[in-house]
């Protein structure tokens, strides 16, 4: 991680959940180290929209969700937030193919109308922010989504337009497969509740 | 239509908490990523126009730089914050802008 200041614990409550978490071996998420740091300066309120905009929607399931999460992260190619998603997308699904086809490729995989419009609407949002407007609104209710629907893919851009901003700059490490499988089951019973330091 | 009031929060924190950094700067930063219309030190400008568009070309030798330039630590984190926000802000204006328009 750089800087370096972001692995020291900052407070009592931090450094005894520091010390318990690597006694057992175990690396503390580069999201949360970045977002407890001075968190009250805006990392917990930043945690709150993470927990809210990434399970707080009403429209989409948890897995539709971590796949716009993989999508933004790989146009934004950022391989910390890109394989994270992608896995929790997996583990909610239970179907390796269809997100990785997803993913990759959501023009030709076989997906849902409407999910198809809610990625090329937040592929769009992502890449070339100025362009978005009311075209892009009209084919995605003409595919079925509602505003809400799209306000809650806004959400997801803009939690991992600036996460993955983040985890590039720290330079996050990367899980290996273990701690990967790890943040995946946390993720997917907790929700990123422990973002917050 | 507004933002979520945690976002607005989050948005009120970073440009209004105590910190290393003037809140002028915060503020700045913030600005350039979202609108593109904050003033940002000479020293800062390239950092934060590679966070805003090539994130992922950040390197040990920017912090270096910007470290040997008189930025403590906790100043760039501060600096590298607003600039991710206000990258992410961009999008969700654009995003809502686009629904007023249909609406």
């Amino acid at each position: 991680m750089r800087p370096a200041s972001l692995e020291q614990p900052i407070n009592l409550r931090q450094r005894m959940r520091f010390v318990l978490a690597r006694a057992f071996g175990r690396p503390i998420p580069g999201p949360i180290l970045a977002l407890s740091y001075r968190r009250n300066a805006c990392g917990r309120h930043l945690a709150g929209c993470v927990q809210e905009g990434l399970r707080g929607a009403r429209e989409w399931s948890v897995w539709e969700i971590e796949l716009f999460a993989a999508l933004v992260s790989s146009l934004n190619h950022c391989e910390f937030c890109a394989i994270s998603h992608a896995a929790v997308a997996v583990r909610s699904l239970g179907d390796f193919e269809k997100v990785k086809r997803a993913v990759t490729d959501w023009r030709t995989a076989d997906l849902e109308p409407r999910l198809r419009a809610a990625l090329a609407f937040v592929e769009k949002l992502s890449l070339n922010p100025g362009e978005i407007g009311r075209a892009d609104v009209l084919a995605a209710r003409a595919a079925g989504l509602n505003d809400l629907a799209l306000r809650e893919v806004i959400y997801v851009c803009f939690i991992l337009s600036t996460m993955d901003r983040l985890a590039d700059a720290f330079n996050f490490p990367l899980p290996d497969a273990p701690t990967l499988r790890r943040y995946v089951s946390i993720a997917v019973t907790f929700g990123y509740r422990n973002f917050r330091g | 239509m507004p933002l979520p009031a945690k976002l607005q929060q989050a948005i009120a924190a970073i440009l209004s908490q105590p910190g290393e950094t003037e809140l002028s700067l915060r503020r700045a930063v913030l600005e350039r990523t979202r609108s593109g219309e904050g003033q940002v030190p000479e020293a800062l400008r390239d950092y934060v126009n590679k966070i805003a568009d090539h994130p992922w070309t950040v390197s040990d030798e920017d912090f270096a730089r910007l470290r040997a330039a008189g930025y403590s630590e906790g100043q760039l984190y501060e600096v590298t914050l607003a600039a991710a926000m206000g990258a992410g802000l961009q999008r969700f204006d654009a995003g809502l802008r686009a629904l007023d328009e249909a609406s």
